[in-house]
């Protein structure tokens, strides 16, 4: 966010802003093309992410970033290697998430970053994996807790974060290359940078990344007996009595990263056409922001998925049965009062009971996004 | 239950009289007469050819006639001797049953009609009524696998989950159970396993994240006799297999008819997927999903089990029919259960203690992993699990290399006869988060359609393919019938009624129905003269899910439900 405002400053602009998830990427960068907004920050750039955005050119990067290891207090450990063995906590879904699991460690899975550090800093689990921004944040605020942030991580952890602007304006693209370039050189980013406790990791980013698989399963005698087989264990913990922050669980912090969190996954924006509610435009590195978005509504790419879907398509391509609502003729309030009444005496449910009319929207809005491609 | 005790008595009543009337006309079959359904007949209804008397045929699930007057040699001959209109548009998925010249049908889940098998002449109809809500609840239309029949009785299942029982004389609702809520996503299609004087059903409902279970009921009372979950509670063994407390919803659902082996006192449940199809939510095996469940019919205690997709993330139910049959392999018994699971492995297992003997993979581009020749585990591939960022191409997609559509075997020549389906799917991970009554999926994606299908000929024996025929569509719904005529018939979605010659896989006959077939073909005899028939009606969960993958040449078919009946014509 401040290296937002910097940037802006220096582009002689003012600043205005809007959060959005990792599922909103459809959206956002639907906001940029459609130029009503002129750039995105936090965007990694790494082959990983290649297609999320083929309308979007990336500055250099302005930070190297990406889950930083949180060591409990009194631990000797420095690097990821020495906790072979021992239970790391991760963030469910998140990149650390599948790192970790395929480097074959154990793991203990949160629902949230916090969470993460919380259980390192009250000493139940050795070590963890926090996004950075967030763990430096968490770390400053609980000086009590004592816990190390390692900045030496592994190059699958990490990610260089750029920012991106819309392909066709390349000479806006110059003007915030060199904004960052003059944010670097003048010290102001790590000023910023410090004074959050963001911790630059260290990694060779920019190389290969290898994706290291774990070794596969020993399968002798795990026949009948329901074990877990891998080598690997994975304990759940957090708040998981409710099955709503399962849901949470999957994108937490995404907004830690200045705007856009992509980093625990960043699914082809064409899939994610999510519509809908926009962010929470608070300070990114308040825990209130992140709980918040523990809350956010689902999307209306997966409502449809899972009320309308099995019969009226997967993608809003009919199988030919019932209507393909690609070709609704009606408007939106055609479309919503439908929704909501059914059609009685056919199959088509009434849904009010079911959703509300702001779900029904969003699903209204998924599928005219669905009929535009 | 109000809502579904159906047409009136009146009615009832003077369908009789008319069918009477019918009955005594010259060459007609005595069709009013129902000839009791006892235990012994069921037990021995793989000696008697005339009937079709359980939904797979026998206790062993085989699907195969003993009837042999139609074969591969004059089969060409095989014509049309009647067809009726069933007068419905939704999808047939159904077996029709067969006893003593009775027909007994679910027309998807509207109506169960009983007809003259020889004549097509309406016997009866039982009208239901589902709650006007069904839609949002059910995955795949109004579907319905077909009834049951016990003593005097038909037994079905209902969308909203009710078991009934009715009068196979005149069609009139004997009792009603609620089974489970329909409102919290438990639904129900398969026809019932009747046997030891109990009716078992299991529920569906895996997309819903439901409670899997299996329950036995009295035949005569409807009173509930035993219930099994299908997923281990807390302190059950493989409890500890569902990470994240996943277990509460898992799903697991026994969603198809069970098999049952009188000489060991054993049922065999095939298990679903567990809930939601996203692998991230739920860590661990997740136990008693995707498995055999071997069960005592008298107390629904569990005898063994085994899990064929263990820690599955691709919705591999192994929900199919586990067929039993006694196998001769390099010169020992084998007192064999055979099942061709979602997964595109045919596991042989020995159905006395659930060991593992073989699995053959029936679909060469299976990708997603391997089973261990000597275990039978599966290991998915790491790189397949699909993650947020990480879209994976996994091949069968989630309907199966062999979906709900039923293999045959023909335990003469130990032969089993597999409709596959050649399509893979691109799987990408979503946000997911239980809500009742509303699917429970947690991932996205798209088909890499449009895919093909095969018949896949195997000899269980030597635990090899035999022969492969190919069909332009996947034989999603093309459910096997084998014959010892040497003959084995299916339908395609493309509306083609086949005959194959068994033994090599070569195309011997087809009919042009007038819609889709997505029901299993029968075979019976009255009067001494054997006939083949089948349903036709476009329907079910293919066209509906299946997006981009469903062919252009599909969408011109017209729905529209027909029983098809053939004889030999000289
Ligand atoms: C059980 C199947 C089923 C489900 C689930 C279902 N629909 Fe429908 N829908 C239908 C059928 C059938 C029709 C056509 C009804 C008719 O003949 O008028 C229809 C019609 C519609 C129409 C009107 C189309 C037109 O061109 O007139 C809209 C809009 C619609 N559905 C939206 C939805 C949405 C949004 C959902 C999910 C929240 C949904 N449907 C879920 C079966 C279903």
């Amino acid at each position: 966010m401040e290296v937002a405002s910097e940037i802006a400053k220096s582009l002689g602009a003012k600043l205005q802003y809007n959060w959005f998830a990792m599922e909103r990427m459809g959206k956002v960068f639907r906001e940029l093309y459609e130029g009503r907004c002129d750039f995105i920050v936090g965007i990694p750039t790494d082959k990983r992410l290649d297609g999320a955005g083929p309308r979007l050119a990336l500055s250099q990067s302005y930070l190297i970033s990406g889950f930083a290891i949180v060591i409990g207090k009194g631990r000797k450990e420095n690097r990821l290697e020495d906790l072979k063995g021992q239970p790391i906590g991760v963030g469910l879904h998140t990149v650390s998430d599948f790192v970790v699991f395929d480097l074959g460690y154990d793991r203990v899975l949160f629902s949230k970053q916090a969470e993460v550090f919380n259980a390192v800093a009250r000493d139940e689990i050795p070590a963890g994996l926090v996004w950075a921004p967030m763990a430096g944040w968490l770390a400053k605020q609980n000086p009590a807790a004592q816990v190390r942030i390692l900045t030496e991580t592994r190059p699958e952890l990490t990610f260089s974060l750029a920012v991106g602007v819309n392909k066709d304006d390349p000479a806006f693209l110059d003007a915030v290359n060199a904004a960052i370039s003059a944010l670097i050189q003048s010290g102001k980013r790590d000023e910023i940078l410090k004074a959050y406790g963001v911790p630059t990791l260290n990694s060779s980013v920019g190389a290969e990344i290898r994706r290291t698989v774990r070794a596969s399963r020993n399968q002798a005698g795990a026949a009948l007996d329901g074990s877990q087989p891998s080598l690997t264990r994975t304990v759940w913990r957090g708040d998981q009595a409710t099955r709503a922050t399962i849901r949470g669980a999957q994108s937490p912090f995404i907004r830690t990263v200045g705007g856009v969190g992509k980093a625990s996954g960043w699914p082809p924006a064409e899939e994610q056409e999510a519509q809908g509610a926009q962010g929470v435009s608070e300070p990114p590195m308040k825990q209130n922001a992140v709980e918040q978005s523990a809350e956010k509504s689902e999307s209306g790419f997966n409502l449809y998925h899972r009320a309308c879907g099995k019969c009226h398509g997967r993608n809003v391509i009919s199988g030919g049965i019932f209507p393909d609502l690609r070709n609704f003729e009606g408007s939106d309030a055609d479309f919503i009062a439908t929704v909501k009444k059914g059609r009685p005496g056919t199959v088509m449910p009434a849904w009010e009971k079911v959703m509300t009319e702001a779900e029904i929207e969003r699903i209204r809005a998924y599928v005219k996004s669905a009929a535009a491609e | 239950m109000q809502k579904k005790t159906g047409k009136s008595f009146n009615k009832l009543t003077l369908a009789l009289v008319l069918s009477t009337a019918y009955a005594v006309m010259p060459g007609s079959a005595f069709a009013a007469d129902w000839r009791n359904v006892t235990e012994q007949r069921l037990v021995n209804a793989a000696k008697d050819p005339n009937d079709w008397l359980s939904y797979g045929r026998d206790y062993n699930g085989t699907r195969f006639s003993p009837l042999k007057e139609i074969n591969s040699k004059n089969v060409k001959n095989l014509k049309l001797e009647y067809a009726y209109s069933l007068g419905s548009l939704e999808g047939q998925q159904l077996t029709p049953i067969v006893n003593s010249g009775i027909m007994v049908l679910s027309v998807s889940n509207q109506w169960i009609e009983a007809v003259d098998a020889k004549t097509g002449e309406r016997l009866w109809r039982h009208n239901l009524k589902l709650p006007a809500d069904i839609g949002q609840f059910t995955c795949c239309g109004l579907i319905n696998k077909g009834v049951s029949i016990y003593e005097d009785r038909v037994y079905f299942t209902t969308l909203d989950a009710h078991l009934v029982a009715l009068d196979a004389k005149t069609g009139k609702v004997v009792w009603d159970k609620t089974v489970a809520d329909y409102t919290a996503g438990y639904s129900m299609t398969m026809a019932p396993l009747v046997a030891k004087g109990k009716v078992m059903v299991g529920v569906a409902g895996g997309e819903y994240g439901v409670e899997g279970f299996i329950e036995a009921y009295d035949w005569k009372t409807g009173e509930s006799v035993w219930k099994t979950y299908t997923v281990p509670k807390p302190g059950e063994p493989g409890n500890e297999t569902w990470g994240n407390d996943s277990w509460k919803y898992g799903g697991a659902a026994a969603w198809l008819t069970a098999t049952y082996d009188p000489e060991t006192n054993t049922t065999y449940w095939g298990t679903g997927n567990p809930a939601p199809w996203n692998w991230a939510m739920r860590p661990g095996d997740n136990r008693g999903a995707n498995s055999m469940l071997a069960l005592d019919p008298d107390t629904g205690k569990k005898k063994w089990d085994f899990q064929f997709t263990s820690a599955d993330a691709f919705d591999y139910d192994a929900m199919a029919e586990g067929i039993l049959v006694d196998l001769k392999r390099s010169g020992k018994p084998v007192k064999a259960l055979v099942q061709a699971n979602k997964n595109g492995y045919l596991y042989t297992l020995d159905r006395t203690d659930g060991k593992f003997q073989s699995a053959l993979k029936f679909y060469d581009k299976v990708n997603w992993g391997t089973v261990d020749p000597v275990t039978g585990r599966s290991n998915i591939d790491p790189e397949k699990r699909y993650a947020p960022g990480k879209p994976t191409l996994v091949c069968p997609t989630y309907f199966g290399a062999k979906g709900l559509a039923h293999m045959a075997v023909n335990p003469q020549s130990s032969m089993a006869f597999i409709p596959m389906n050649d399509l893979c799917y691109k799987w990408t991970a979503e946000e997911a988060s239980y809500r009742r009554g509303v699917m429970y999926l947690g991932i996205g994606g798209e088909h890499e359609g449009p895919g093909k299908g095969e018949m896949v000929g195997v000899d269980l024996a030597a635990n090899k393919i035999a022969w492969r025929w190919t069909n332009p569509t996947p034989l999603l719904g093309a459910s096997v019938l084998s014959t010892a005529g040497n003959v084995i018939f299916f339908g395609t979605f493309e509306g083609k009624f086949n005959a194959l010659d068994a033994a090599t896989g070569k195309e011997l006959w087809s009919f042009p129905a007038s819609s889709s077939i997505i029901g299993a073909p029968v075979s019976y005899a009255v009067d001494g003269k054997q006939y083949v028939a089948v349903v036709s009606g476009l329907g079910g969960s293919f066209p509906l899910w299946a997006g981009k993958a469903v062919p252009d040449s599909l969408k011109k078919i017209n729905r529209g439900a027909t029983l098809w009946v053939f004889s030999l014509q000289n």
